[in-house]
């Protein structure tokens, strides 16, 4: 299959997942209503799709492309299927971040800025900690992942730690918003989750050349012109960006950043320039089928979506190690 | 001007000083030879060169242009390095030669240029593997990444290129086939090796430098230079030399000939 039919391909998923989305719901919408534009400005049907439907998938996508495209720039820069944003600690560190602000209370004073600045404050603060440390006892880019598992362990505590001290009503709020639920987006959140994914698509397929020549390791790209040390320390950073961003809006989403790209490398190659926006694309479209499962399964109860990914990552992972395991042998 | 002069390097991690004092120069059309015993500095020379560790003293200049006043982009347009081991990743084989042209185009294009392809076509010709083009790395044997990475450092068309034991772990008919490359670049370009084979790099390099400890035993002409006399002393141990006939010698350790004979 050609790079472009590959594309057309992806885009037909993502378009055919959203409108599916939109139409999932207690009140169910005609797809065919939808396209053909019958239903007017007025009727309910177009409140529900403007102020709930559009909103959530829209934050949806958003979220499956951030989460995505920071797992394959990582997993590009440290040559290993297992480093997503999770296991390198930074989401952990917005999630730190979130929980700092909840039991401040300062989302009631300054609302979801205040989400977003936290979750980025932490994603950073957290980076710069693995950075460090890894410049302190001069280690590899590998070592680097052990010291990701480290510091997330140490903010998953300090995360324990507040909610364990935390009043119950701080606690409440901290668990709904941390668990991975799309039910709460809301129009502000998601334009700018869709901004945010779009700019970040666009931006990292620019990067591409950077995150192949770093593919080969650090000292090889370094020969090849590249400044590593500089350039591994900017992806770093738009990595953490992206997977704070989408901690800010829904809290921890496990398993996107890692098995989307895995697959993605697996059908389309190795050519960052030319994966980065499919996976974005298949982390949306992932992230749809997982929203839409949640909304589905247990219906008219909702699954947080972070449940069905964590659970669907986890089997397709295996699945996925097996089948490598025995195309090598 | 010559295309590398290295004068008076010395090179450390740290407190710990690995190679000092050094100095030697190429142009192109020199094959050198960079030989000595496990731990003298061969690899850290090489390092020092392609800019992987900082210089604690000295000067490397690239036609004239001291190493200090160039960027490490521009220093990969002049000097490319073959690794020792390369990465056997599911990356295909034309992609990784491709990688060889990231210092003359923009970190931030979106598509390799005619002339790129046309290039790296030419370098897949050159090494002979055009015929594993769209192989992944991870399915070639040891010799076959070895040539793709040398095709990688030909795309990069560099004025002087170090190849860090070339040939190691290679079978006979795939080390032939590299040192006949090896004769054929450096029609165009000046080749530093380092090996630990030194009767490889009699039959390849006309200059050589002879390290012992850190320190340079000698460096010039390989025939006055690649003596038993100085390989005793560098690599510590009775060296011989057997001539085949007029224009074909090896080296070979004393103690290695004894062993043969008695068993």
């Amino acid at each position: 299959m050609n790079k472009a039919t590959q594309y057309i391909l992806f885009v037909i998923v993502l378009v055919a997942l959203s409108i599916l989305s939109i139409t999932i719901g207690s009140s169910e919408l005609s797809a065919i209503d939808i396209l053909s534009g019958k239903i007017s400005y007025e009727s309910t049907e177009w409140t529900i799709i403007r102020h709930l439907r559009l909103p959530r998938t829209l934050t949806t996508i958003g979220i499956g492309a951030l989460l995505s495209l920071s797992g394959c720039i990582m997993q590009g820069l440290f040559r290993n299927p297992l480093v997503e944003p999770y296991t390198m600690g930074l989401s952990g560190g917005a999630v730190l971040g979130v929980a700092v602000t909840f039991c401040l209370g300062l989302q009631i004073s300054f609302g979801i800025p205040a989400l977003i600045i936290s979750a980025l404050l932490g994603g950073l603060l957290t980076m710069f900690v693995v950075l460090t440390i890894r410049r302190a006892i001069k280690c590899d880019i590998n070592s680097m992942l052990l010291i990701g598992i480290m510091i997330s362990f140490a903010t998953s505590s300090i995360t324990t730690l507040l909610m364990s001290l935390t009043t119950h009503e701080n606690l409440s709020q901290i668990i709904s918003w941390s668990i991975g639920s799309m039910d709460s987006a809301s129009e502000e959140m998601a334009i700018f989750i869709v901004a945010s994914a779009l700019v970040a698509t666009f931006a990292s397929a620019f990067l591409g050349n950077i995150i192949n020549a770093l593919s080969l390791g650090a000292t090889e790209a370094q020969h090849i012109g590249i400044n590593s040390q500089k350039m591994i320390i900017i992806l770093f950073v738009v990595a953490t960006l992206m997977a704070a961003v989408s901690v800010a809006a829904v809290g921890v989403v496990a398993f996107v950043g890692m098995i989307i790209p895995h697959i993605i490398r697996r059908i389309a190659g190795h050519d960052h320039r030319y994966i980065l926006p499919l996976a974005a694309m298949g982390g949306s479209s992932f992230m749809l089928l997982c929203d839409i499962a949640a909304r589905t399964i247990i219906y008219p109860r909702e699954l947080p979506s972070g449940v069905i990914t964590g659970i669907c990552g986890c089997i397709m992972f295996i699945y996925l190690t097996s089948r490598q395991r025995n195309e090598h042998n | 001007m010559n295309t590398i002069d290295i004068q008076s390097l010395t090179v450390g991690y740290g407190k710990q000083i690995v190679i000092r004092d050094i100095s030697l120069s190429g142009n192109i059309g020199d094959i050198i030879a960079i030989i000595g015993a496990n731990g003298s500095g061969k690899s850290t020379l090489l390092k020092a060169i392609i800019g992987d560790v900082k210089q604690q003293n000295g000067n490397i200049f690239f036609n004239g242009i001291n190493s200090y006043d160039i960027t490490t982009r521009q220093r990969a347009q002049i000097v490319a390095c073959v690794e020792q081991e390369t990465y056997a990743s599911q990356m295909h084989i034309y992609d990784y030669v491709m990688m060889g042209r990231t210092p003359f185009r923009s970190l931030f294009s979106l598509t390799d240029s005619d002339d790129d392809r046309r290039i790296v076509s030419q370098a897949l010709d050159t090494v002979g593997i055009a015929h594993l083009a769209n192989k992944a790395l991870a399915e070639t044997s040891g010799g076959e990444r070895r040539l793709a990475c040398i095709a990688k450092t030909l795309v990069q068309q560099p004025q002087i290129l170090l190849l860090d034991e070339p040939t190691a772990n290679l079978d006979w008919a795939n080390k032939v086939a590299i040192i006949n490359l090896l004769r054929t670049l450096a029609q165009s370009m000046c080749l530093v090796i380092v090996s630990h084979d030194v009767n490889e790099v009699i039959s390849v390099a006309n200059k050589a430098l002879v390290l012992a400890e850190g320190h340079s035993l000698c460096f010039g002409d390989a025939h006055k230079t690649i003596t038993p006399e100085n390989l005793s002393q560098a690599y510590k141990t009775d060296i011989c030399e057997i001539n085949i006939d007029k224009e074909s010698r090896i080296m070979m350790a004393k103690g290695l000939l004894k062993l043969k004979i008695e068993n």
